[in-house]
């Protein structure tokens, strides 16, 4: 098991920069995630890491041991591929020995290892069919065998359950847990899920246009993103235009379209300059109100969903619609005013949304 | 996001200085030295050559009779290969794949063999003939006693082209269908719904989308037609630039203006090939959904299935009939002055694995042949992998330069061996006149390297590159890599197109028959046009080692075929 660490790394593809001077740590046993859209740079970021891309600038550190120049068949590093790459001209067994073949491991320590790294995954009784043979569920588990059973340094999942259909996914996440709570080893785990990434990692980046945008434990990435683009990426947020009015300590108040709101400052944002903003809220966060006062907005429910455990509403004021979840049934689904807690309005610097699939209220 | 490993290691670069070496000294090395002898006379640049050419009226027949040759073949392949391309790519009938697969029957037969067979048939007093007699006469028009009214073999000229055709006319099919399934079938439909009429519809989108395949498949049939030794000089057809390229190799150093009329022959094909690429390039649309259309098509009635059929077996049968002609020939006992053969027999077979000329002969081929094979499987291998896989520089030059011999000729090729390397004291083991088997397996595997580096190219491309990363992530080297996974994953492939350079190697004339000039170093090709000069016996026997090269070439394009399905055509494109 290593500590893995990325510095100052650069990667081009001709004209493009898919990896912008990026910098991290990865802690020895880590379940760490690099989250972010496709084409972000994320799948080269890992690759970078199993040495299958040469970055133009930077360095990569394993436990502090200068690997960059080291080809990818020294690394040690097991990868998860998302097509799995299961050969098919080899059954499962011959799959999970090829690496330990490769290390010359003797015969019977090497029918061991392999019986075992199959026992993880829960394939043994499927260890001589051919790839073709099994389900793409199936299918992940020998690709997650086949790179655990060398014991490698840092295992690299490249979007893992991006061709499972949505059951399975669901029951692979708790499997990865599981493997990386038996084997504790280094995990760096691609994907592009903001659901998979919050509820597995213990750490996550979030990447944009190459760059490493909020590094942190979910809950905080969550719940204090740094810009905008995290909050518009990671979970749902309602988005709206307005103009800094006063600010005093954190709280800063907002002029919007749907009257004056008060909210907290996030990371990046210098409110002392004035001028416009980013009001950001959860739909979780948002409550019905019963008469106006500070931070409720007036205005009317357009549409309420029921979802089961919660309603939804889409709520219509100043010439927005916002989204608001509701504990449901409620007794009042068609509320006429809805109040914004100060602590979970998030005012953001504007202009870095452009672009980035964030919704805009 | 990415091709692949970028990493170069030392073999991937040793590897191509190998390549490349190769190349150089057999393909590009021969090729500089005829531009050499052509343009540089007592060392200063002249066209003297070429004006000379101008003013020998028998080369400017011969460069008439070989342009006549090139563009009558192109343009009957064309009116041959369209309606058959048109009835399989946009209907859809019961039987259809049976049919498609008998368009590939000519290609069975190296055109020259099929000419052995009708020579017999299309002479005076032949099966074509005595026919028409019989014909005429029970309509009164000639009496029953006329004996020879027509020879289509005299003068030999249509005896080619007709030959030509029937070859042909596959790889025209080929181009076409493929040109044809690529057009995406919602542009025809918006074109109708837009309230084109089929004929507008035809004119304005169909065909000029299907343009890039018919110019492709007229440049190949344009260079094979063009360029064919062979079939002339069966039928005792000199007057054309092959036949006279041929004679001239006995004795180059005497005749400096057979290397002019070489070089014209190169620049006239490069010219073609420019062209092509050029034209094709230039109309590469870009399809917004791959076609659908696939297996599908447009169900036909009964009346539009017969006229399918018909269509199909009308030219099937005429692209038969050299096919059986050879076939009635190699089991003739006596077969003089009727339609078929009087009286038949199997001991021309027998004679074939009994007599030493031929035997001696099958031996040769079979050694050279798969000494090329074994060229061609390392080269084209290698090939095929740094231009699926790597990013290394020289790459598109590697490209051109692989897939060069399509458009080169095989006359040219041996032409130019024989310019170089006879009577060179440097390269003495490689004179052709002394012992020609090393250029013969050089000039075998260079000539069909195309089909090897088109054949694994493919199967490069439908095995993901991630399958060998997997493996050096696993930590195996790149070498061991190659060897257990790449190589494995791609060995039907690999067969295939060993298959194919193997047979047609095999059945190889123009090289074969300029570079072995002693009976000794015969292959089998130079054995059947030996026999075949000779009156006796020599035709029968010809017959009989030509169906037995038929055979391999079916058994050889049928496993290819299978490897390689739909992809099968991409081999015989330019």
């Amino acid at each position: 098991m290593v500590a893995v660490r990325l510095e100052n790394i650069t990667k081009r593809f001709g004209e493009v920069t898919a990896v912008d001077d990026v910098t991290v740590d990865i802690a020895e046993g880590e379940l760490f995630f690099l989250l972010g859209p496709s084409g972000c740079g994320k799948t080269t970021l890992l690759r970078t890491i199993a040495g299958f891309e040469e970055a133009e600038a930077g360095r990569v550190f394993f436990d502090g041991r200068d690997v960059t120049s080291v080809p990818p068949h020294r690394r040690n590093t097991g990868m998860v591929f998302q097509n799995y790459a299961l050969w098919p001209h080899m059954t499962v067994a011959e799959n999970v020995a090829y690496g330990l073949k490769v290390r010359s491991v003797s015969k019977s320590e090497l029918q061991q290892r392999v019986a075992s790294a199959l026992e993880m995954v829960r394939m043994a009784s499927h260890s001589q069919r051919y790839p073709n043979q099994l389900s793409g569920g199936q299918q992940q588990r020998v690709a997650l065998a086949r790179a655990l059973v060398i014991n490698p340094g840092c295992l690299l999942l490249d979007e893992p359950l991006s061709n499972l259909d949505a059951k399975l996914r669901l029951e692979m996440r708790d499997e990865i847990r599981r493997i990386h709570r038996e084997t504790g080893v280094t995990m760096i785990y691609v994907t592009h899920d903001q659901k998979e990434a919050l509820s597995m990692a213990q750490r996550l980046a979030v990447i944009s246009e190459g760059r490493i945008v909020q590094v942190g434990p979910p809950e905080d990435v969550y719940h204090e993103p740094a810009d905008v683009f995290v909050a518009a990426f990671v979970g749902e947020t309602n988005l709206l235009k307005g103009t800094i009015k006063e600010f005093s300590g954190g709280a800063i108040t907002v002029l919007t379209d749907l009257g004056e709101v008060t909210g907290r400052a996030a990371a990046r944002i210098d409110a002392s300059r004035g001028g416009p903003c980013l009001v950001s809220i959860r739909p979780e966060d948002i409550r019905p109100a019963e008469s106006d006062g500070d931070n409720v907005v007036a205005g009317r429910t357009v549409q309420y969903t029921f979802l089961g455990d919660v309603g939804q509403l889409l709520f219509e004021s100043g010439g927005h619609v916002m989204k608001a979840l509701v504990i449901a049934p409620s007794g009042n689904e068609r509320p006429d005013r809805l109040y914004l807690p100060p602590d979970r309005v998030l005012i953001f610097e504007p202009g870095v949304l452009e672009g980035r699939g964030g919704r805009d209220v | 996001m990415s091709e692949g490993p970028s990493h170069k290691g030392p073999g991937a670069v040793l590897f191509a200085a190998l390549v490349s070496i190769f190349l150089g000294f057999f393909l590009l090395y021969p090729m500089g030295l005829m531009l050499q002898r052509a343009f540089i006379v007592e060392g200063s640049f002249t066209m003297a050559l070429f004006t000379s050419l101008w003013r020998d009226p028998n080369r400017l027949d011969a460069i008439r009779n070989s342009m006549l040759i090139g563009v009558t073949v192109t343009a009957l392949c064309i009116v041959v290969a369209a309606p058959l391309a048109v009835i399989t790519g946009r209907y859809s009938f019961p039987g259809k794949r049976w049919l498609t697969g008998l368009v590939l029957v000519p290609m069975i037969m190296p055109p020259f063999v099929g000419a052995i067979g009708m020579r017999q048939i299309m002479a005076r007093n032949g099966a074509v003939d005595i026919i028409l007699v019989r014909l005429l006469s029970f309509f009164n028009i000639v009496s029953p006693d006329t004996m020879g009214l027509v020879d289509l073999t005299r003068g030999g000229l249509v005896g080619v082209i007709i030959l030509e055709t029937l070859h042909l006319y596959p790889i025209m099919y080929l181009n076409l269908t493929a040109a044809l399934a690529n057009v995406d079938p919602a542009l025809e439909e918006s074109a109708r719904n837009l309230g084109a009429s089929p004929w507008r519809l035809f004119r304005t989108v169909t065909f000029p989308l299907t343009m890039p395949g018919l110019f492709a498949g007229s440049i190949i049939c344009f260079i094979w037609a063009f360029t064919d030794l062979g079939t002339p000089l069966v039928f005792h057809f000199h007057r054309v630039i092959p036949v006279q390229i041929f004679n001239d190799a006995k004795a180059v150093n005497e005749n400096p203006a057979s290397f002019a009329m070489v070089v014209l022959v190169i620049l006239l094909c490069a010219a073609a090939f420019a062209l092509s690429k050029r034209l094709s390039g230039r109309r590469t649309y870009y399809m917004l959904s791959k076609n659908t259309r696939g297996a599908a098509g447009v169900p036909l009635g009964r009346r539009g299935t017969l006229l399918a059929y018909a269509a199909f077996g009308v030219v099937t049968t005429l692209a038969v009939i050299p096919h059986i002609s050879v076939f009635l020939l190699s089991i003739s006992r006596t077969w003089v002055g009727t339609a078929l053969p009087s009286s038949v027999t199997l001991e021309w077979f027998s004679d074939v694995f009994s007599r030493e000329d031929t035997m001696v002969g099958i031996r040769n081929s079979l050694f050279y042949s798969t000494g090329s094979t074994m060229i061609d499987v390392v080269i084209g291998v290698g090939i095929a992998y740094v231009l699926a896989r790597r990013r290394m520089f020289g790459r598109g030059a590697l490209d051109i330069v692989a897939m060069m011999p399509l458009a080169l000729p095989g006359f040219v090729l041996a032409f130019g061996y024989v310019a170089a390397f006879v009577g060179s004291r440097s390269f003495h083991f490689l004179d052709p006149f002394v012992n020609p088997t090393a250029l013969l397996m050089v000039s075998y595997s260079v000539r069909r390297l195309p089909f090897m580096v088109r054949s694994v190219y493919a199967g490069f491309q439908q095995v993901s590159p991630s399958f060998e990363e997997a493996s050096m992530n696993l930590g195996a080297t790149p070498q061991r890599t190659l060897r257990k996974i790449t190589i494995p994953l791609v060995s039907a492939n690999i067969l295939a197109g060993a298959m194919l350079c193997f047979s047609f190697a095999m059945l190889e004339v123009s090289d074969s028959l300029i570079l072995a000039s002693e009976r000794g170093f015969y292959p089998i090709t130079k054995v059947i046009y030996a026999l075949s000069m000779d009156i006796q016996r020599g035709p029968n026997l010809a017959a009989a080692m030509g169906m037995l090269g038929m055979a391999l070439l079916v058994v050889s394009l049928l496993i290819s075929g299978r490897v390689l399905g739909e992809r099968m055509g991409e081999l015989f494109r330019a």
